[in-house]
């Protein structure tokens, strides 16, 4: 295709008199600086202040959802200000349904992540609590962000107080964890500096992200790119090779750094890839969908596997995170409707389910100070409401219909099998099914990941919490207490919500998924696989073809 | 006279604190509180010398490169800039000096005055105009940086690195000095108009003498800013000297030297005469610096003193800025960029806070004699001393380059610039300098490791916190935080010096032009272009002039001199 479409799903649609993204994405920092001014000694001002602020932020975040049109695509609500004019950076900030979720969901999770530090973080509360609204403002910013160096900025804004999250209050290896996290990440996203700026100059001297997605790159120029953005993304998400910091990150990570980076931080992979990485060079996408396909489905099986040798509970359900963004990864290589709607929903499906998971590990931690499973066994009878939680947050985990997880995994399932049906019944150019056979066979296996899933979760919900109590330091186990059951049901009710009647959840992003598919999926197919991509049209000119006699 | 002493304003107010204080402090009682009040004293002057090189800068009649006493020393926003730097360097320096000088035990008025004399040379050298001001200031700032390193001269350390630095000095301007003389043996002249005219002339062998020269300039140049591989001295120096000296070293020394660099490269190297080795300058200095940073930051990993990583980091800075510098000068033809490049400015004073912030933390921990910098003795300092702990913490992860610090955005623009360059020619050279970046983050990072997320440990509590040294930490994290915040500013007020330079250039160049005179006689017009009728009128004059200026003595020289050298 010699034109490059427009991204319109990128311009925005409507402005916002009053800056209230603006407004969404500095108030934690506002909360933060109010939190600077207060001694550390008032922790009770300090809980109050982060649980308060990050509430009145959820309202805002409310407020903007209700002024969102889901039903049309492009940014809304935007605000643009001139930033640093001296290299003409613009604060840009727009909402549109591809970011909404995420938005919902970090501001959702933040106010349960400060009820669960209430008894976690027992030491340094402030510096704690400030780290936390810090971390907010990044995510907030980097779903918001449609300006590159904004984006940017935000996206490392993330780093420092993740760092210090998991060095100051992790566990015994933290420093090697959070080390290491930092500057797997910081090499990531500084390969994406030089890019962006690549594309600055190439564009003569803009960030703005519709002036770039214009520019007619070549192949190879994409191909480069497309590299650099793709490996900072994939780090972040992460995908196999990528994600050898996440386990150690994870594990030594106390509890709402957990929470959050589960939550949150792995889904700005996805987001990110969506957002920017594609639409600016959607042939390099369809030149890599198989490498894409391959990466994400051994990223299923071998998260999953690595989930089953593991002793460690936290560590176990840091691999099933690996396994679990891996069925996100190919939902996005595939690149049709079904199967992007179900990746944006799993996306925000694992933040729920994987961080309840985090939060229910961190709350027996802190009554067993272990967290091996040979520790534990047949606590279910001194902890039966924690196990009854934990059970059913398991079975979203591994996608039992009724749950969240059923319905994402389901929708990318079918979009890949339809892309590879698809491929498969319209007659053969010069070329064969190259295509189709990856997509065929990489589904097989994915599928059979969901089996996997299965496997380790359920055989560690029958070693922790069945058979015999045979430790006996788990005789005085408490159940959990009425705030803990709060935030557990809390997310339970949204992982049944989003199980039950998905429609509603699947309509945020619908338009956004469809305008977003119309410009880039024909360049993508034209690029990952040419035969297909002739034979499509072909389909498509024979399907047109009678409409246009009549 | 007065118009020459109304542009070197900021220049006499530095000298004239250096002269009181050093007059004066005989006659106080040599008590902690008269230290005070010469850490203060120089502070105020330092500030004051500051706004005026502001109130220049912004309000002084600068579009082009104005000249002061005879074509010495010049005032242009470019030089008002690093004045301005320079300036607001010395005041950190002795906000953070009187505690520490008097923890060390070797508190003194003159090392005050000795402060400013070196203020007052790198002013002067950003300002210069010629080759014998340049090594001039050149000298005053480095005598006085000399002695101020071995100031702890109980400290066996401090002596030695006063000694170490002293020698290497004196190669390092002593190879300055032949340098020069070989470009006024090529030029017949030593202010940079003239050289860049001369050198328009192809002469015999002349790419080889000026090779010679830029070799041996530069590499006293790269000796002064610790560039690889001329960086032995930094980490000793940096080691022995008071902490607060360090600071001072590796922000304002580092600023000066780099201006005076870019300004000679510019205004006497960069003309057209340069043949072959002006397409080749860019990728020399492309070269080392890549080699400069990589050497630096692979050192770096290995040290246990915060002193010497930051000594080795400033190696790993100063290739930064080199690559920085061939954004600026791979433009032959002056047009340059289509949009003008402020980056080395701007990223010096991202460098010059962060190091001068990290630095004030440190001196603000050290006790009874004895530093505190190795890294295991900084265990435990966020909790023991929460502010100086956080403004270090602050300063390694500025000089890292992670958002929203100042760091970054001087890294970026720098990065932007220099990937600008002819259709991102220098593309490789910007990768080495992103996974540098990232080496770099490693040691950082274990800094801010030790003080915050190793087991409580041993840093001692006693802490009697000195409101002079909590404002020298309390304005460079400012500095780090709010203009990271909101750079556009500070980035045109970079830009609009460099443009400075550029159009000053070009300006005196032109004027030079119109002249029908020899080139001795350019030297009188002052200002050059600001009344194109007065260029006419000097002519006119010709005896004012011979009286102004024994030139006659120019001519032969310039004729004779490649015949000399051969």
């Amino acid at each position: 295709m010699e034109e490059i479409l427009t991204q319109t799903w990128l311009h925005p649609v409507s402005h916002s008199a009053f800056p209230v993204l603006t407004l969404l994405v500095l108030l934690p920092t506002v909360f933060a600086g109010i939190g600077l001014l207060i001694p550390g000694e008032h922790q009770w001002a300090h809980k109050a202040l982060g649980f308060v602020g990050s509430l009145v932020v959820l309202v805002v975040a409310l407020v903007v959802f209700g002024a969102v049109d889901t039903s049309i695509a492009g940014l809304q609500k935007v605000d643009d200000f001139s930033w640093i004019d001296a290299i003409n950076a613009r604060w840009t900030l727009g909402i549109d349904g591809l970011s909404l979720p995420y938005v919902l969901l970090t501001a959702g999770l933040v106010p349960l992540v400060y009820l669960g530090a209430f008894s976690t973080i027992d030491q340094r509360f402030k510096e704690f609590s400030m780290a936390m609204l810090v971390l907010e403002t990044g995510m907030l910013g980097s779903l918001l962000a449609t300006d590159l160096l904004a984006f940017y900025v935000f996206w490392e804004v993330m780093l420092v107080p993740m760092y210090l999250m998991v060095g100051i209050w992790g566990g015994k290896d933290r420093i090697y964890a959070t080390v290491k996290f930092f500057i797997y990440t910081m090499f990531g996203s500084l390969l994406m500096l030089v890019a962006i700026l690549y594309l600055y100059h190439k564009a003569g001297g803009s960030f703005r992200l519709t002036d770039l997605t214009a520019l007619k790159l070549t192949d190879k120029e994409q191909l480069y790119l497309f590299g650099a953005f793709a490996v900072a993304f994939l780090i972040k998400v992460p995908a196999f090779p990528f994600h050898t910091w996440l386990p150690d990150a994870h594990t030594e990570a106390p509890t709402p750094g957990s929470v959050i980076l589960a939550g949150v931080m792995l889904k700005l992979g996805i987001y990110g890839l969506l957002r920017f990485a594609i639409p600016l060079f959607p042939g390099a996408m369809g030149t890599l969908s198989w490498l894409f396909i391959t990466l994400a489905v051994i990223g299923i099986v071998f998260g999953a596997l690595m989930a089953y040798v593991q002793t460690d509970v936290k560590r176990l359900v840091a691999y099933s995170s690996v396994s679990h963004l891996g069925f996100v990864l190919l939902g996005i290589a595939v690149f049709n409707e079904e199967a992007l709607q179900g990746a944006i929903l799993q996306g925000v499906n694992h933040g729920l389910s994987t961080g309840a998971l985090f939060f229910l590990v961190g709350f027996v931690y802190e009554r067993a100070h272990t967290r091996e499973i040979e520790d534990f066994g047949g606590i279910a009878k001194k902890m039966p409401v924690f196990a009854a939680f934990f059970v059913f947050v398991t079975l979203s985990s591994i996608a039992l219909p009724l749950t969240n997880g059923f319905v994402g995994e389901f929708l990318i399932f079918a979009g890949a099998f339809k892309e590879g049906v698809q491929s498969a019944i319209i007659p053969p150019a010069a070329g064969g099914y190259m295509w189709r056979n990856v997509v065929l066979i990489g589904t097989g296996i994915g599928t059979l990941g969901i089996v996997l899933g299965a496997v380790y979760m359920l055989s560690v919900v029958r070693r922790v919490f069945f058979g015999e109590l045979t430790n006996p330091h788990m005789q005085q186990l408490r159940d959990l207490s009425g705030r803990e059951r709060f935030i557990a049901a809390v997310l339970c009710v949204f992982i049944v919500w989003i199980g039950v009647k998905p429609s509603g959840w699947l309509q945020l992003s619908e338009a956004t998924v469809h305008a977003m598919v119309a410009p880039n999926r024909p360049q993508i197919q034209q690029m990952r696989s040419p035969a297909d991509y002739q034979r499509e049209q072909r389909a498509a000119m024979r399907l047109r073809a009678p409409a246009v006699e009549q | 006279m007065l118009h020459d002493l109304a542009l070197t304003a900021p220049l006499l107010i530095l000298l004239f604190a250096a002269m009181f204080t050093l007059v004066v402090d005989p006659f106080l009682k040599a008590d902690e509180s008269a230290r005070r009040f010469w850490g203060w004293f120089g502070a105020a002057f330092a500030g004051l010398a500051l706004v005026t090189a502001a109130l220049l800068f912004k309000f002084g009649p600068f579009e082009m490169q104005t000249p002061a006493f005879a074509y010495h020393l010049s005032a242009s926003r470019y030089s008002l800039f690093f004045v301005a730097l320079i300036s607001m360097c010395t005041l950190v320096t002795h906000l953070a000096s009187p505690k520490y000088m008097v923890e060390q035990g070797v508190s003194y008025g003159e090392y005050y005055a000795l402060i400013n004399f070196a203020a007052f040379g790198m002013a002067c050298m950003v300002s210069a105009e010629s080759l014998i001001s340049l090594f001039i200031s050149l000298e005053i700032m480095s005598m006085a940086i000399y002695v101020l390193v071995a100031f702890k001269r109980t400290s066996l350390a401090s002596v030695e690195a006063g000694m170490k630095y002293f020698i290497m000095g004196a190669v390092g301007s002593a190879l300055l000095l032949y340098g020069m003389a070989f470009i006024y043996g090529l030029s017949g002249s030593t202010t940079y108009v003239e050289i860049a005219r001369a050198l328009i002339k192809p002469q015999a062998n002349g790419d080889f003498w000026l090779g010679l020269a830029m070799l041996l300039t530069g590499a006293a140049f790269l000796f002064k800013v610790a560039a690889a591989p001329f960086h032995m001295w930094a980490p000793d120096a940096y080691e022995g000297a008071p902490t607060p000296i360090t600071g001072f070293m590796s922000s304002a020394v580092k600023a000066a030297g780099f201006a005076a660099l870019l300004k000679f490269l510019f205004a006497a190297m960069a003309g057209p005469a340069m043949g072959e080795l002006h397409t080749a300058l860019p990728k020399i200095i492309a070269t080392v610096a890549v080699f400069s940073m990589t050497v630096g930051n692979l050192l770096a990993l290995t040290q246990k003193n915060v002193k010497r990583v930051l000594a080795y980091s400033s190696v790993a800075h100063a290739g930064y800025l080199l690559l920085g510098c061939v954004a600026w000068i791979a433009d032959p033809t002056l047009a340059g960029y289509q949009q003008p490049t402020g980056a080395v400015p701007f990223y010096l004073v991202g460098y010059a806070l962060a190091s001068l912030a990290a630095f004030a933390a440190l001196a603000a921990v050290g006790k009874n004699g004895e530093e505190l910098t190795g890294e295991a003795q900084l265990i435990g300092m966020g909790r023991r001393h929460p502010y100086a702990g956080a403004v270090l913490a602050l300063a390694m992860i500025s000089l890292a380059g992670v958002p929203p610090t100042l760091g970054f955005f001087g890294k970026l623009q720098l990065v932007r610039d220099v990937l600008g360059v002819e259709d991102s020619k220098y593309l490789p050279h910007v990768v080495i300098l992103v996974l540098n970046s990232v080496v770099s983050a490693y040691y950082y990072l274990r800094v801010t490791v030790y003080i915050y997320m190793r087991p409580e440990g041993r840093m001692p509590r006693e802490y009697v916190r000195e409101t002079s040294l909590d404002w020298a930490m309390g304005l460079t994290a400012a500095g780090i935080l709010f203009i990271g915040a909101l750079p556009g500013r500070a980035m045109q007020l970079g830009q609009s010096a460099v443009e400075s330079l550029r159009t000053g250039v070009s300006v005196a160049h032109l004027a030079y032009e119109q002249l029908p005179l020899g080139p001795s006689q350019a030297l009188q017009v002052r200002p050059p272009v600001e009344n194109p009728a007065a260029q006419g009128s000097t002519e006119g004059q010709p005896g004012d002039q011979a009286a102004a200026r024994p030139v006659p003595a120019r001519e032969p020289a310039a004729k004779d001199a490649p015949a000399g050298i051969k």
